[in-house]
């Protein structure tokens, strides 16, 4: 993977520019290492609004809030090994993606729900064309299946290649473009009327 | 062309086939209009992606955040010791002190066993505190299992007599349950190790004499428990 947010590192700058700045979350990191509640709760208002928009579109809006302080106690336990390297947008970008694709699968074990479900696609109200409504991708991204969702998030979304998500969801790339295209033809069934 | 390339078309989209497929599916493209809208479809959709924007949570989530941090320390992986004057941080694998405790439950009942069956005769004991409890930075151990609370230097020697006796007896112990009191001390004495390095940055905090007191009574229970042990084989 590339130093910075692959594909969405403008909107990560952009986002951040606001609330945090690279060397002040560098800093915030290390002092938050030390054990310092107050920086770490300073790099949690930079980035909680884009660790929980991955959340929401990688398992939903019902699960993002509780992903979303999972992922902020995950990167508070593994601070240690934040060396600086990369931004830190980029680290718990990171920590996000291994902690929701490693949730995912241990609840495979739990649950019937698998990328074949399609007849949940059909439950989904028609939507008008993408580029109206972000929210309404949103939505249309909760009928997808799980897998098919995946790629299609972090290869669309988020702006990973298929050979990095073929090493992160532990497929081949070959599956990894099959399950995109097959996602982007049901967001298509939603969006594109 | 004939077939419709439909299962290509992702690829097509993201400039990822090579020079020949590009070339078969565009020519394909220039007479089949409904492969063409599929084509203008799947872009809107990857441009769409593109443009999602992130927002924050509807409620603050920082609050149940710091909670969670608050109980868990440092991580799931490690026991985060903090000195309570700074932030130097003195961690112990679970792994580690589970293993010693292990180790005690399982020789505190061995001992109690053989001492049931055997007079004490031989046994170590730990040498009378010659200061008050609660004594720390002094070079004397406060524990906060009960036991009596050692100077360093009592502490050595207790070991060093215990150890003296294991070198003698430790053959009539059997091998595998010896090597499994080699491999337990080793690890309390890894974490006494790390104890005492953490408090030549901090010798006066709380926690770690008193962490330091109770892995080393630790080491003097397993050593008590091996030699009863070898005893009770005589």
């Amino acid at each position: 993977m590339q130093d910075g947010n692959p594909g969405r590192g403008g909107s990560l700058l952009a986002l951040s520019a606001d609330t945090s700045t690279p060397e002040g979350d560098l800093k915030d990191a290390r002092l938050a290492a030390g054990g310092d509640t107050r920086a770490f709760e300073r790099l949690y208002r930079g980035h909680a609004a884009r660790v929980h928009g991955l959340a929401r579109r990688m398992v939903g809006y019902q699960e993002a809030d509780e992903l979303t302080q999972d992922v902020f106690v995950r990167a508070w336990e593994k601070l240690d090994t934040f060396r600086g390297d990369a931004a830190f947008g980029t680290w718990i970008h990171r920590v996000a993606i291994n902690l929701m694709l490693a949730r995912q699968q241990s609840r495979k074990r739990d649950r019937q729900r698998f990328e074949d479900d399609d007849a949940r696609i059909g439950l989904a109200p028609v939507r008008p064309r993408p580029t109206e409504s972000k929210v309404d991708l949103e939505a249309a991204l909760e009928s997808l299946p799980e897998r098919a969702r995946r790629v299609f998030v972090l290869h669309d979304v988020e702006g990973y290649k298929h050979h990095e998500i073929a090493e992160m969801m532990e497929i081949t790339v070959g599956t990894s473009k099959s399950q995109l295209h097959r996602a982007r033809m049901l967001m298509r069934q939603q969006l594109v009327t | 062309m004939n077939a419709h390339p439909t299962e290509t078309l992702s690829e097509y989209v993201d400039d990822e086939l090579t020079r020949a497929e590009r070339g078969r599916v565009e020519a394909h493209l220039a007479t089949c209009a409904e492969c063409a809208g599929l084509v203008a479809d799947l872009r809107a959709v990857v441009a769409a992606a593109g443009e999602v924007a992130d927002a924050p949570p509807a409620t603050d989530l920082w609050p149940g955040i710091a909670r969670r941090i608050a109980e868990r320390g440092r991580g799931p992986e490690v026991v985060a010791l903090e000195s309570r004057r700074g932030p130097r941080r003195l961690t112990l694998s679970i792994s580690q002190l589970v293993a010693a405790s292990l180790a005690v439950a399982l020789l505190s009942a061995a001992a109690v066993w053989t001492a049931l069956r055997e007079p004490e005769t031989g046994v170590v004991r730990a040498p009378e505190a010659t200061a008050p409890a609660g004594t720390v930075g002094t070079g004397r151990l406060v524990s906060d299992t009960g036991a009596e609370p050692l100077a360093f230097a009592e502490y050595e020697a207790a070991v060093a007599e215990l150890e003296r006796i294991l070198d003698e007896m430790g053959d009539r112990i059997d091998p595998a349950t010896r090597s499994a009191f080699d491999e337990n001390l080793a690890i309390i004495d890894g974490a006494i190790r790390q104890t005492r390095r953490a408090l030549e940055s901090d010798p006066d905090d709380v926690y770690l004499n008193t962490h330091l007191a109770n892995t080393m009574q630790r080491k003097i229970d397993v050593l008590q428990g091996a030699t009863r042990l070898a005893r009770a084989s005589i």
